[in-house]
């Protein structure tokens, strides 16, 4: 069986931001200077093993004291401009989860074209609006993320956080429940419908240092490209496509390759690059 | 295409500046703390 090398980072993205295990031993949270760094990962700083900040849960927390968190939205920035959405398709837990789930056999469905757009009301409403006007945290009480790695862990292992728990907790299983079934059937469902880190470094995708590069020269149109891809899109339909996660899984295509945005005959060609070579 | 690279350095140059302005405003201790004290 072949190990895809992005399973190998994913698992890494996901042990490494978790790696204080003495968290779990000890039922508390890690609190030492590397929570300061919040970590381009859809990765809950409530799990007792977490040692760097949600990226997320720091904007909600600025925007509900009336703020923006110019260090978070700077950090995001900066690895956006960098990779665009390469921590989405290379490292994050939550992610590597949905493409393991997908993997189960049976009834296979797509998702309409419109939820893409979703992201980014979950984006401005759950995690600025809303929480501006109520000073709640509001898309942190619902994530499933936080629910599968900071709820249920708590809930289990303090009898304390047990005895709080009331209706939205049941809120926040169903929707992880929801989700968890939807991965079966649906490549990435929350990625593409509804994170808001996803929709933060989407916006990135078409200006970012890293590019994929697909040759129109070489390229037979098969679709075995959005066959593999784990967000169902065709590289050479769309080109900047805000969705793509640059996992890399299509540059096993010789039509596909990672370059950079100065590279501009990635495929060695000698014509204008509009013509030989699009960046994705 | 030739835009490319010019809208990759605007905003690179865009996104470090907010990250210092983060910096400087003092906001890592917020961050800390926030992360922290949950």
């Amino acid at each position: 069986m072949r190990i895809l090398p992005r399973r190998i980072s994913q698992g890494l993205g996901t042990v490494l931001p978790n790696a204080w295990l003495p968290g779990f031993l000890t039922a508390s949270l890690y609190q030492g200077p590397m929570k300061s760094v919040c970590t381009p990962l859809l990765n809950c700083y409530a799990c007792p093993s977490a040692l760097l900040s949600c990226p997320i849960g720091t904007l909600q927390h600025f925007a509900a004291g009336g703020n923006v968190s110019w260090y978070a939205v700077g950090t995001l920035s900066v690895v956006g401009a960098s990779v665009g959405r390469m921590t989405c398709g290379t490292l994050c837990p939550f992610g590597a989860l949905q493409d393991l789930l997908y993997k189960f056999r049976g009834w296979k469905a797509s998702l309409p074209n419109w939820t893409r757009y979703l992201r980014y009301a979950v984006l401005a409403g759950l995690v600025f609006v809303i929480p501006y006007l109520t000073r709640e945290s509001w898309f942190s009480k619902l994530c499933p993320v936080g629910t599968l790695m900071g709820g249920l862990p708590w809930v289990t292992m303090n009898a304390g956080v047990r005895s709080m728990v009331r209706s939205l907790f049941w809120v926040k299983i169903a929707i992880l429940l929801f989700f968890v079934t939807a991965s079966t059937m649906v490549k990435r469902p929350f990625c593409r419908a509804v994170c808001p880190l996803g929709a933060i470094f989407s916006l990135f995708n078409k200006s970012s240092f890293l590019q994929l590069a697909w040759d129109p020269d070489t390229c037979t149109k098969c679709g075995k490209c959005q066959v593999i891809c784990p967000v169902d899109i065709r590289p050479d339909r769309n080109p900047t496509d805000p969705d793509c996660l640059r996992c890399l899984d299509c540059t096993r295509c010789p039509s596909l390759k990672l370059t950079t945005v100065f590279h501009r005959q990635p495929f060695g060609g000698t014509a204008a690059p509009a013509t030989s070579a699009r960046v994705l | 295409m030739k835009g490319r690279p010019i809208a990759f350095l605007v905003t690179a140059v865009g996104a470090v500046s907010v990250l210092l302005c983060g910096i400087f405003r003092k906001e890592i201790a917020e961050v800390l703390i926030n992360g922290a004290l949950l």
